[in-house]
C-alpha cells in the first residue's frame, strides 16, 4: 500500500525544486538526465543478467539506486538495493523477476515526475 | 572557493553543482575519477566532493593521490558514499577524506560542509603563509648572525664555519690556500684621541677598502675589535703576500689622519700571512694556519707596523 506513496517522495522533489531558478530549466535537465541514465542502467542490468555477469549487474544496480534516491524515487531505490545485494552475492538469477519490476517502477516514477513537472 | 565535483551520476552531480554555485563558489564538474585527477593536477582546487564508487579511479584512491601530491595548497575532501556501510566511511577517512556525506545528497548538508571546508582551507592558507614568513625570517636571522653590524663584513662565527668547510675540502682535494690577519695600527690610541665614533668610522672605511679589494674567491671577515681576516682560496702564500701588501698600501692611501700614529701620521695596518699548499709537511688545518698568521701579525707589529710579515719561515722551521 505504501509503495504508491514512495514512488516519488514529494519532500525530496520539493527540495530539488528549490534549487531551480523558477524557470524549470534545472528540474527539467535533472529529470531528463535521470531518465536517460535510468534506462541505460536497466538495459545494463538485463544485459548483465543474460551474460551472468554479477559484478556488472551490481554496478548497474548501484548506479540506478543512487540516481533514484537522488530524485526521491524511494521504492525504485529499495528495489535496486536488493538487486545490488544479489549482485554482490553472485546470485543474480534470483533477481530475474525483479529487473522487470524495476522497469515497471521506473515507468511509474517517470509518470509521477511528468505530473509534478507539469505543476512547476 | 573552487569546488571540484566528481560523480558518474549526472543527476546527482547536477544537484551538488547547483548547491555549490548558489553559494557563490566556482564549480568544476567531472564524471569520473581520472578526469577529477587531471583537474586536481591542472588547477588549484580548494574542495573536492567525490563519489565513492566511480568507474576506474574510485573515491578512496583519489583521496590517496591528492594527499600524496607535493603541494603547499590543501584540498578539503568530502567523500560521498551510499547508505551502506560505516566500513566504507572509515576507509575513506583513512584514505585522506576530511568529511563524508551519504546519498541522496541533501543540499543543506552540502552547504554546511562547505562552511567547514572554507574555514579549514583558510586556516591551511594561513599556516602556509606563516611557514613561508618563518622560513624567510630564519634565512634573514642566519644572515644577520653571521654579519658584523658595523662593517657589514662576515663575522667571526662565519669565519669559523667557513674554515671548517675549507678544512674538509682541503682534505678531499688538497689545494693551496692562505690566511691573512690585518690589524689597525695604534687603534686604541686613535680611539682615545679622536673618540669611538670616529674609531667606528675608521673601521668602516678600512672594511670597505678590504671588501672592494679582495677577489670573488677570497673572503673577508671582521675577526675582532680592529682585526680583519682574509681567506685566500686556491692561492699560494706568495700570491697572498702580494695581495696583502697591495691592501696595506690601499689603507695607507686612504690617508685617514691618525694623530697617535708613530709611523706616517695616517691610519695603517699590519698584516700577518700564513698559508698551506700540497706537499707542505705542516698540518693543513685552517685553524692552525690562522694561528700561524696571528703569530706573524705580532711579528709585523714588533718590526715597526705598516708591513706584511709571513709565517712561512716559522712554519718550515717547526
Amino acid at each position: 500500500m505504501g509503495s504508491a506513496d514512495q514512488t516519488l517522495d514529494p519532500g525530496r522533489f520539493e527540495m530539488l525544486r528549490e534549487l531551480d531558478d523558477g524557470d524549470g530549466e534545472f528540474i527539467g535537465t535533472i529529470v531528463r538526465e535521470f531518465e536517460a541514465d535510468a534506462r541505460r542502467q536497466v538495459a545494463a542490468m538485463a544485459q548483465a543478467l543474460a551474460a551472468d555477469d554479477a559484478p556488472a549487474f551490481e554496478r548497474a544496480a548501484h548506479a540506478l539506486k543512487g540516481a533514484a534516491a537522488n530524485l526521491g524515487a524511494e521504492s525504485l531505490a529499495e528495489m535496486c538495493e536488493r538487486l545490488q545485494t544479489l549482485g554482490r552475492a553472485g546470485t543474480i538469477d534470483a533477481g530475474a523477476g525483479l529487473v522487470g519490476e524495476v522497469d515497471t517502477e521506473l515507468g511509474r516514477v517517470l509518470d509521477a515526475l511528468r505530473q509534478v513537472m507539469a505543476g512547476v | 572557493m573552487r569546488v571540484l565535483v566528481a560523480d558518474d551520476d549526472t543527476s546527482c552531480r547536477l544537484v551538488v553543482q547547483a548547491v555549490v554555485e548558489r553559494l557563490g563558489h566556482v564549480c568544476v564538474a567531472v564524471d569520473d575519477g581520472e578526469r577529477a585527477w587531471e583537474a586536481l593536477q591542472a588547477q588549484e582546487i580548494d574542495v573536492l566532493i567525490t563519489d565513492w564508487m566511480m568507474p576506474g579511479l574510485d573515491g578512496p584512491e583519489l583521496c590517496r593521490r591528492v594527499r600524496g601530491l607535493d603541494t603547499h595548497d590543501y584540498t578539503y575532501i568530502i567523500l560521498v558514499t551510499s547508505l551502506s556501510g560505516s566500513d566504507d566511511v572509515m576507509e575513506g577517512m583513512q584514505a585522506g577524506a576530511d568529511d563524508y556525506l551519504t546519498k541522496p545528497l541533501n543540499p543543506f548538508d552540502v552547504q554546511t560542509r562547505l562552511i567547514a571546508a572554507a574555514r579549514v582551507t583558510s586556516l591551511h592558507q594561513q599556516i602556509i603563509e606563516f611557514r613561508l614568513e618563518l622560513e624567510r625570517l630564519n634565512v634573514e636571522f642566519a644572515r644577520q648572525a653571521r654579519t658584523d653590524p658595523l662593517t657589514q663584513l662576515a663575522n667571526r662565527l662565519r669565519l669559523h664555519e667557513d674554515l671548517d668547510v675549507l678544512r674538509q675540502s682541503t682534505r678531499r682535494t688538497p689545494r693551496p690556500y692562505a690566511i691573512a690577519i690585518c690589524d689597525l695600527d695604534h687603534f686604541k690610541a686613535y680611539n682615545d684621541t679622536v673618540g669611538h665614533l670616529e674609531g667606528d668610522e675608521a673601521l668602516r672605511r678600512v672594511a670597505s677598502a678590504i671588501a672592494s679589494d679582495y677577489r670573488g674567491s677570497d673572503r673577508a671577515y671582521r675577526y675582532g675589535g680592529e682585526e680583519f681576516v682574509i681567506v685566500f682560496e686556491d692561492e699560494t702564500l706568495a700570491g697572498a703576500v702580494t695581495a696583502a701588501d697591495r691592501l696595506r698600501g690601499c689603507i695607507e692611501a686612504l690617508a685617514i689622519p691618525h694623530p697617535g700614529a708613530t709611523t706616517s701620521g695616517v691610519m695603517t695596518i699590519s698584516v700577518g700571512v700564513a698559508g698551506w699548499e700540497p706537499g707542505d709537511a705542516c698540518d693543513p688545518d685552517p685553524e692552525v694556519i690562522l694561528e700561524q698568521a696571528d703569530v706573524a701579525l705580532y711579528e709585523a707589529k714588533a718590526r715597526g707596523r705598516n708591513r706584511v710579515v709571513t709565517a712561512a719561515l716559522a712554519a718550515t722551521a717547526r
